[in-house]
């Protein structure tokens, strides 16, 4: 099988709004995030699982997000929370995201008017 | 790969990045939890004997890694800004502020140009030491900001040409630097003159405002790696 490469848009802000999302729900440790991530993306979003780990390291550090240690299934593993700032920040990144979406999305049904009006 | 190889070349690669060796065991840490609780999962072996396929190639995750680090800090998002402008401007303002002490000291000393009235003791002895005192004015800001800035490169993490270009352009513009500052006497005005130009040969104080930026340089990139304890603590649970 070949080395799994990211998805560079994926890595390109994306992913911390799908980490402080999932996190603002309840807590997790990296591997459910990965999971989380895969499950409700339907696979869509293919990336090295690993690389989750240096996004969470940094969100951290930003104080988005807060990391315990904690027992879970019967190891001790690194759990991470959302914090308030970092839900405010996922409110602002959703917002963002909506928003570069519908103008993309606008700029894709108006492709036509352009090509017409150049002709 | 191996497990045990990749996670090795995770931590070598992301020790010759100059990353903090404790956010380093961590994230090997975190990568080998992870790989457990695929083959958990998976109930395969897969993970263990080929974890790049899953996790990523450890060339890959050692340039994440790095990337996301450097992130945390401005210095690190703005490389230029922190390590060729703001040497190059703090500088002058380094220089500005010692000049200014150097002349504070010598009007408490008695040796306002107005009405020195410095003691002929105090002025011999002032005499004697103000070449030193005007070649500290000039080398102490020079080597204040080659550690300052050199300290920041490490903790950031970013790549060594940082680091020795903005050590390059101290040693430079430090280089350059001349002063002279004569005391007043009675009879005679005291003055400063500061400005940038190299004489030919160099004085050996120019040769030694040039060189050592460099040798801090040097110096902090062969003890700099591994030294910067992580930020990233990590609390137990109550």
């Amino acid at each position: 099988m070949a080395e799994r490469k990211s998805n560079p848009a994926f890595l390109n802000g994306v992913p911390e709004m799908l980490i402080l999302q999932l996190l603002s729900r309840h807590a997790m440790h990296g591997y459910e995030i990965v999971q989380a991530i895969k499950a409700g993306s339907n696979d869509e979003l293919e990336f090295g699982e690993g690389c989750i780990y240096p996004i969470l390291h940094r969100l951290e550090s930003e104080g988005l997000l807060t990391a315990t240690k904690e027992l879970a299934s019967g190891r001790t593993r690194v759990v991470y929370r959302c914090t308030r700032r970092g839900k405010a920040r996922l409110a602002k990144s959703i917002s963002n995201w909506r928003r570069i979406a519908d103008a993309v999305n606008l700029s894709l049904e108006g492709g036509g008017h352009v090509r017409s009006a150049l002709a | 790969m191996s497990v045990q190889r990749w996670l090795e070349e995770v931590r070598t690669g992301c020790r010759r990045r100059r990353l903090p060796s404790a956010y380093v065991e961590r994230l090997v840490g975190e990568l080998s939890d992870h790989l457990t609780d695929l083959m958990e999962d998976t109930m395969s072996m897969e993970a263990f004997e080929r974890p790049s396929t899953l996790l990523g190639s450890a060339s890959e995750i050692v340039a994440a890694a790095s990337s996301e680090y450097r992130r945390r800090r401005f210095s690190g998002r703005h490389p230029w800004l922190a390590f060729v402008i703001a040497p190059t401007l703090s500088l002058p303002i380094l220089w500005a502020g010692s000049l200014s002490l150097l002349i504070f000291g010598a009007k408490a000393l008695g040796f306002a140009s107005e009405s020195p009235t410095a003691t002929a003791e105090t002025s011999h002895w002032a005499t004697q030491m103000l070449p030193f005192a005007v070649f500290g004015t000039l080398i102490l800001p020079i080597v204040v900001a080659a550690v300052a800035f050199c300290l920041l490169a490490v903790k950031t993490a970013v790549s060594r040409r940082w680091m020795l270009a903005c050590c390059l352009i101290l040693a430079i513009v430090g280089g350059a630097a001349n002063s002279s500052v004569s005391l007043p006497s009675p009879g005679t005005k005291g003055s400063v003159a500061f400005g940038f130009g190299v004489s030919l040969p160099p004085s050996p104080q120019q040769i030694a405002q040039f060189l050592l930026p460099l040798l801090i340089g040097c110096w902090m990139l062969h003890v700099g790696q591994g030294t910067v304890a992580s930020e990233s603590g990590i609390r137990s649970a109550p």
